[in-house]
């Protein structure tokens, strides 16, 4: 995958524009370019609403609940099937039916986007942060501080990742947690598994285009005029990554969401009753033959929100890389 | 004393996991009735407990001779060996394979003797038992000779060795006279002075005291006859190796070679393979046998792939776990596979364990607030509503209905509320008695420790959200299933507040067995405890060592009546069903249950279409 080696700096998107536009020359800003690319994408406009509105429910999610469903840990014993003990499908009561304890599978589902997204976003944040600072400190150092740092950005992604992240979050989701209570079972535990785990992609792609933009003119520039590694690493060089760190991380998050759901359903992640997709996907795989509502919601849920993720990743970064392939 | 407590009920149903459905005997009617009076032949009827229960086939009599019985697992035998079984599966096995000296006819309750030539004589005032053994029955190859009462009493004695590890002989038999107070390392070293055979045909039980339950535990399978001179040497080592070396008594023996090493039909977690025992006399035996092979295939953790697999007829029956609730539902709605399904109801409960031994629930009126909140409809209806049992308010399950227990107080309720769906108002009342001002209990966030596959972790979740009600704090760890009861709730130092999913079986028709070992102070013991709520209460204490010994059936069932409202009324433990068990036959055989244990597959009854 290719990305822009000289966006923000270098005038060669500018000229691709311009020659096709000989009539009006118009100085447009690289961020004005990349919203004209983004909004021809239909595809990449409706993901993003489909974020949004995922967003947005996760955000409104008590306010919905407290007029259209019921709170997400009540329990409704009078709803199940009272010779089976099986859960009944969606009424106008229960919009999406209800779970094997008689749990509102719709307030659930939208509980469960409020995890998943706070889960996605904040390991997303440490991953990116963690993955730029070791990335550029390796590539524009090179040397035995690469070396090192290479190495063990080797020796994690050696790592089985699923093991990796299963024994850390069964290690520190039991009594209270792991370095002396630093990491709490549950939500901080999931953030810091997937942090653990993922920020050596972005590491990885980080230094390899900070290696290659140390050589540049405008780089090189700035080292003959006497600037310190400080000024050249925050502002020559950082700003020409901001393209792949916003490529990386919108394309990152749903594997996020993904590695929580794949924690939970394992019984490593969030602790119950808090409402998880992955969780409710995993109690719903015993009843699946006879309750498919509780299966298919959180399931479409994760489904819609992990397409919407990724398609709107794409969309950006064919926005921002007119010269990657349509 | 070494406790093992393998008679615990399993919690788990789930997907992952192989389930330990160790869930065993519920042993049956009248063996302390029927056998003191002499007259062990009285037919009992099954209680009716619950809307699942189905009644159980007819006796399979004229079942035809030959063919093999494919039988799911989700996960092995504990052992081979008599002397350690002590699991339900583990008695499907045996009961196949050994003669003790009384044991069941399928489909009923029925004690008969079997190594015995009838019921036991009882004299000098309850404190001498004498049984005689038949002659003509032989041990299956390498041993080939007679069965004599000498082989009955080695067995015996080898149950006080801690390389046996038995987990009840020292309750059950430890009132034979000269019986050890403490383990003894191996067999070799103990010898009961108080088990006589004065003859090869004759055993005689000299007790300390008369005690109700000792003959009732004759059916147990430390009965089953052990070769001293061919077990030495496997009961000589660390962890006894006779399991490995099993011989065979009964109709059918595990497939083995010329040393009398079983691997060739026993590869643990795998399979286990009974073959016709050629030196078994069917003119010595009332089982039919009609089966000439039996393969278990181990392994099946799925329970909805189990049922599937029974239905299409590539297997028989399931051996150690219930299909999945999901499939009995559809199973139920279809007439044809609807009569391939049996219900048995299980003798014991399962019960929610408040830890006594520390804050909060130290506190009496803290834990009757616990009792009184529960939903024990919602908790019921998490592992498969009234098809699976009924709510339970008390220990004593209605099997035992009719037999004296209430006028001792048993079957009491003292904790109502409506559709027993649990009482809010008195749960606070409660709180308030225990000093909470508005009945909302304040406090450090308590612990709880459950199953991590349903129906256990459904369970807990309604403990949970029950528990919030009333103001607490409840910190909810998932685990497996072995896991809980090993590292948290049997071991004392370890536990947490509440341990919403463990049960309790009884060993055979007795009140004793249900409430002795989980409420009695002594079974508290730093690891593999049974007592799950830590009860060390001086009154239920003694009230127990003085219902041992009683031996007449009307005061022996209003004193353990008496025990069942002191253990229910101290809320340590909030019981909440009673359940019946699913077995499920393939249709091309005729199908046979062992009624007095849980229902699982009878296999000497079992017979091919």
């Amino acid at each position: 995958m290719s990305t822009p080696e000289s966006f923000g700096r270098g005038d060669d998107l500018i000229e691709e524009i311009t020659t096709s536009d000989p009539e009006e020359i118009i100085g447009r800003g690289p961020w004005e370019l990349f919203w004209m690319r983004f909004r021809e994408d239909k595809v990449a406009l409706v993901s993003l609403g489909v974020v949004g509105f995922v967003a947005l429910v996760a955000i409104l999610a008590p306010w919905i609940v407290k007029l259209v469903a019921h709170p997400p840990n009540a329990q409704y014993p009078d709803l199940l099937d009272q010779t089976f003990g099986t859960p009944t499908g969606p009424s106008w009561d229960m919009l999406f039916g209800i779970d094997t304890v008689g749990e509102d599978v719709f307030s659930r589902v939208l509980y469960g986007a409020r995890v998943s997204l706070e889960v996605a976003l904040i390991a997303t944040f440490f991953s990116v942060l963690i993955g730029v600072v070791l990335g550029m400190t390796a590539g524009y150092y090179r040397g035995v501080v690469d070396t090192v740092i290479s190495r063990f950005l080797d020796v994690m992604l050696a790592f089985p990742v699923l093991l990796l992240a299963i024994g850390i979050a069964a290690a520190c989701s039991l009594g209270k947690g792991c370095l002396n209570g630093l990491v709490q079972p549950g939500l901080p535990t999931v953030i810091v598994t997937i942090t653990i785990v993922n920020w050596t992609y972005i590491g990885r792609i980080i230094r390899g285009q900070v290696l290659s933009l140390r050589e540049k003119e405008f780089v090189e520039a700035a080292r003959a005029s006497g600037a310190k590694d400080r000024t050249i690493l925050f502002r020559e060089i950082l700003p020409n990554l901001v393209a792949p760190i916003i490529v990386y991380s919108t394309l990152i998050i749903p594997s996020n969401i993904l590695f929580e759901a794949a924690l939970s359903y394992l019984g490593v992640g969030i602790n119950p009753p808090q409402a998880s997709w992955g969780e409710m996907i995993a109690e719903a795989t015993a009843v699946f033959n006879t309750a498919w509502w509780f299966f298919a919601f959180p399931g479409a849920a994760l489904l819609i929100t992990c397409l919407a993720f990724n398609l709107l990743g794409d969309g950006i970064r064919d926005a921002l890389d007119p010269r990657g392939t349509q | 004393m070494h406790r093992k407590s393998k008679r615990r009920l399993s919690g788990s149903g789930g997907r992952v996991v192989a389930l330990l459905v160790a869930v065993a005997a519920a042993f049956a009617l009248v063996v302390a009735a029927g056998t003191l009076a002499g007259c062990g032949s009285k037919k009992s009827t099954t209680s009716t407990a619950g809307k699942g229960v189905t009644p159980p086939p007819p006796l399979n009599t004229k079942g035809k001779k030959g063919g093999t019985l494919t039988v799911l697992t989700a996960s092995d035998v504990d052992s081979m060996d008599p002397g350690y079984a002590y699991y339900a599966f583990d008695y499907e096995v045996v009961y196949a394979t050994q003669r003790p000296l009384y044991s069941y006819k399928a489909d009923s309750n029925t004690v008969y003797p079997d190594l015995a030539t009838e019921m036991p004589t009882v004299s000098d005032g309850g404190k001498t038992i004498t049984v005689h053994i038949k002659s003509g029955v032989r041990f299956s190859p390498p041993v080939n000779r007679e069965v004599t009462s000498a082989d009955v009493k080695y067995a015996i004695e080898r149950g006080f060795a801690g390389n046996v590890s038995n987990g009840y002989a020292s309750i059950y038999f430890s009132v034979i006279k000269g019986a050890p107070k403490a383990l003894a390392a191996t067999p070799a070293s103990v010898s009961i002075p108080g088990i006589e055979t004065p003859d090869k045909s004759t055993i005689v039980f000299h007790l300390s005291q008369p005690s109700g339950a000792f003959i009732g535990a004759l059916t147990m399978p430390l009965t089953v006859p052990v070769p001293e001179e061919y077990a030495k040497p496997f009961d000589a080592k660390p962890a006894s190796a006779y399991g490995q070396h099993v011989v065979a008594t009964g109709p059918y023996m595990v497939a083995n070679d010329k040393s009398g090493n079983v691997k060739a039909g026993w590869n643990p977690n795998s399979f286990i393979h009974l073959i016709r025992n050629p030196n078994w006399d069917g003119k010595t035996d009332f089982r039919p046998a009609y089966l000439d092979k039996i393969n278990i295939k181990e392994g099946t953790s799925d329970p909805s792939v189990m049922a599937r697999q029974i239905l299409a007829g590539s297997a028989d029956v399931n051996g150690d776990s219930p299909p999945a609730p999901a499939m009995i539902k559809s199973i139920i709605s279809n007439p044809t596979q609807k009569k391939q399904l049996y219900f048995t109801p299980v003798s014991g409960s399962r019960y929610v364990a408040l830890n006594t031994s520390k804050p909060p629930f130290d506190n009496l009126s803290v834990r009757r607030a616990v009792a009184y909140v529960l939903d024990r409809r919602a908790m019921l209806l998490t592992r498969g509503g009234a098809i699976d049992g009924i709510i339970a308010t008390h220990f004593i399950d209605p099997s035992f209905a009719g037999l004296g227990f209430e006028a001792g107080g048993g079957y009491s309720n003292p904790f109502p509320s409506v559709n027993n769906t649990g009482n809010v108002p008195k749960a606070k009342e409660m709180l308030k008695k225990a000093g909470f001002a508005n009945g909302m209990f304040k406090g450090a966030t308590i612990t709880m420790v459950a199953d991590n596959t349903p129906p256990g972790s459904n369970t807990a979740k309604v403990v949970a959200a029950d528990l919030r009600k009333i103001g607490f704090n409840v910190k909810l760890i998932s685990v497996l299933h072995p896991t809980m009861y090993s590292k948290y709730c049997s071991s004392p130092a370890n536990e947490p507040n509440v341990c919403p999913n463990v049960g309790w079986l009884q060993d055979f028709k007795d009140a004793q067995t249900l409430l002795d070992i989980p409420f009695n102070g002594k079974s508290i013991v730093p690891a593999n405890s049974s007592n799950w709520p830590q009860l060390n209460d001086p009154k239920i204490n003694s009230a127990i060592t003085a219902a041992e010994k009683l031996t007449d059936l009307k005061a022996r069932a209003e004193a353990w009546g008496k025990i069942d409202k002191m253990v229910t009324l101290s809320a340590a433990a909030v019981p909440w069903v009673w359940e019946n068990f699913p077995t499920l036959f393939s249709s091309r055989v005729v199908p046979a249950l062992m009624t007095w244990n849980q229902g699982s597959p009878d296999f000497s009854w079992i017979s091919v279409k």
